[in-house]
């Protein structure tokens, strides 16, 4: 019976969206950042929110990070009501996080700043941890050791003890997500992975992306101006515009829409000009 | 040479008062963007305190210390609730303007509870007139255990923010307050236990200096707090080794600047006079500013705290 019933649970499982937002409207003053905006991301897959710049993609992501309180609407993850929750307890739902910035510990070395990506998955106080023995102890190092294993999925083991401001920008980009991966989320949201890498490096990106995704399991929602990147690792992409939602689909057909061509993709120019700028702004970095 | 050393070691006696004091400023700088004018004031308070507990109920001494530092760790978690939450999202000076009116706050309160401190009263401790000799050189025993007291703080600290998760995370906090949020850190306890410390950090300041002038009143810090935190600023403001350092390089300043201009003069100026070393060294402060706007340590590829 139990596996007739863990069949049955799975499927509820699949149909129910881990991410869903319904009827997202934020304010900002007089302006509507988002209006009534609905999206559903399914377990496991990588989904991508583009759209030209102010379209409220970020402000979406601030949204489901906590950084944001809608004016209305709700956001769920597998089910639970996260707007009820603070930016602090999100973490430990299953939400991780790269900024566009990077916002990392740059003071600190490469190995902290992945402790305290893990810290939501640690079950010790912060006060019990300052004791010199005892299971808060035993699970730090347990801790120590996860933190290096993500390092090395990740190719990152020799920088473990390096600050992290002594490193160079492609790699703080890396440190960033595995900073987020330590804390084993089930949804990561990236904040335009792509942005300031340079041309030649974008197709191992996206490589990158679809191993995360395939390896761990990890369901992707990304914010991404490179359709390159888009195009190439999207299941699913929604086009926001002027905080409204313009399509929605799969990117081979949505991109090539009448109405995001014009809103969006239309300016050729501009979007040729915007690469020629990433490139020189590595070249000068 | 005797003469000198004496000096140098006089010198590391103010310099770790100050190191200790610039270590807090900056603690509370680099977590809640706060340029805490009010760090000697908060000092002064839990010091007047002590002097109020040895001389009135006649308290032993380090029950009253005891009772001191537990009234700082109480006042720096009022003032984080009651003053530094509310301003959090402020810029950066009208948080720093705000805590000249809290150091107002706090004096004014002291001097009316306690209208005896508003003029310098002696300040009794059990090391006065005791000194140890260590070749020929003499240390006042008040200087001996500020030395001990400001070496085994910093070590403690250090291991403590290094090595400790409580102390990573409140690393993280200082280093990006959003992504810290994001993993999970409790901030807001962060905030709290951030201004506890460095309320701590500057009793213990306050009651060694104290002890070693054997004389204050309500404002005794206020001098001092101006050296700490040109200590800070040569430090970087936003590296707690640094902070340390810049302190203990303004107390060796001060040291050696009295052993040089005493009983010298300049026409009518007596060179010997304090102010005269001090005016000296905020020239200096600035003129080094004007080569290193970062501070002596800023860029410089130190590890940060």
């Amino acid at each position: 019976m139990s596996a007739e019933w863990q069949t049955a649970a799975q499927e509820v499982r699949q149909r129910r969206p881990l991410l869903e937002v319904q009827g997202l409207t934020v304010r900002f003053g007089g302006l509507v950042a988002v209006a009534d905006l609905d999206l559903r991301v399914e377990e496991g897959e990588i989904f991508a929110l583009v759209g030209p710049n102010g379209a409220g993609k970020t402000t979406v992501l601030n949204c489901i990070s906590g950084f944001v309180r809608p004016s209305s609407g709700s956001i769920r993850l597998a089910g639970q009501d996260l707007l009820a929750l603070g930016a602090e307890r999100r973490a430990a739902l299953g939400i991780g996080r790269t900024f566009q910035n990077g916002q990392l510990f740059s003071s600190m070395t490469v190995l902290e700043n992945l402790l305290v990506g893990r810290h939501s998955r640690l079950r010790a106080g912060l006060f019990q941890s300052l004791l010199p023995i005892g299971p808060a102890r035993r699970e730090e190092t347990a801790a120590r050791q996860r933190a290096r294993e993500v390092l090395t999925w990740l190719g990152l083991e020799s920088y473990a003890d390096r600050l992290v401001a002594t490193l160079p920008a492609g790699l703080q980009k890396l440190i960033g997500v595995a900073r987020a991966l330590a804390g084993e989320p089930r949804l990561l949201l990236l904040d335009e992975p792509a942005a300031g890498v340079p041309l030649r490096e974008v197709a191992a990106l996206a490589e990158q992306l679809r191993r995360w995704n395939a390896e761990l399991g990890l369901t992707l929602l990304l914010i991404e101006h490179n359709m390159e990147v888009v195009q190439a690792v999207a299941q699913r992409v929604c086009v926001l515009n002027y905080g409204r939602k313009l399509a929605e689909g799969e990117p081979a057909t949505v991109l090539r829409e009448p109405a995001v061509l014009e809103a969006y993709l239309g300016r050729e120019e501009e979007i040729g000009a915007r690469e020629e700028w990433e490139v020189s702004d590595h070249a000068a970095g | 040479m005797l003469a000198l050393l004496q000096v140098l070691l006089s010198g590391l006696v103010t310099g770790s008062l100050y190191g200790l004091l610039a270590l807090g400023i900056v603690l509370i700088y680099r977590t809640t963007g706060v340029l805490n004018f009010a760090y000697g004031a908060l000092a002064a308070t839990s010091t007047c305190l002590l002097y109020i507990l040895l001389t009135g109920p006649r308290l032993p001494f380090w029950l009253a210390v005891l009772l001191s530092l537990l009234f700082a760790l109480l006042l720096g978690a009022v003032v984080e609730r009651a003053f530094a939450r509310p301003l959090l999202a402020a810029p950066i000076l009208t948080k720093a303007i705000a805590t000249l009116a809290l150091a107002l706050v706090l004096q004014t309160l002291v001097q009316a509870l306690w209208p005896q401190l508003t003029s310098p009263v002696h300040f009794p401790t059990p090391f006065e007139g005791h000194a140890l000799r260590l070749g020929g050189l003499y240390l006042s025993l008040s200087d001996a255990l500020a030395l001990l007291t400001t070496g085994l703080l910093l070590i403690v600290l250090q291991l403590f923010l290094l090595r400790t998760r409580l102390g990573i995370a409140m690393r993280a906090t200082a280093d990006s307050l959003e992504a810290a949020r994001l993993m999970g850190i409790p901030v807001g306890l962060i905030f709290l236990l951030v201004w506890i410390l460095a309320s701590l950090l500057a009793a213990v300041a306050g009651i060694l200096i104290a002890a070693r002038q054997t004389v204050i009143d309500v404002q005794f810090m206020d001098p001092v707090l101006l050296l700490a935190f040109i200590g800070a600023v040569l430090g970087g403001l936003d590296r707690l080794e640094g902070a340390v350092l810049g302190g203990l390089l303004v107390g060796l300043a001060e040291n050696v600047l009295a052993l040089l201009l005493a009983g010298h003069s300049l026409g009518a100026l007596d060179l010997g006079n304090p102010g005269v070393r001090e005016a000296l060294i905020f020239a200096g402060f600035v003129l080094l500013l004007l080569l290193r706007p970062r501070g002596l340590f800023g860029g410089a590829a130190l590890r940060r705290v």
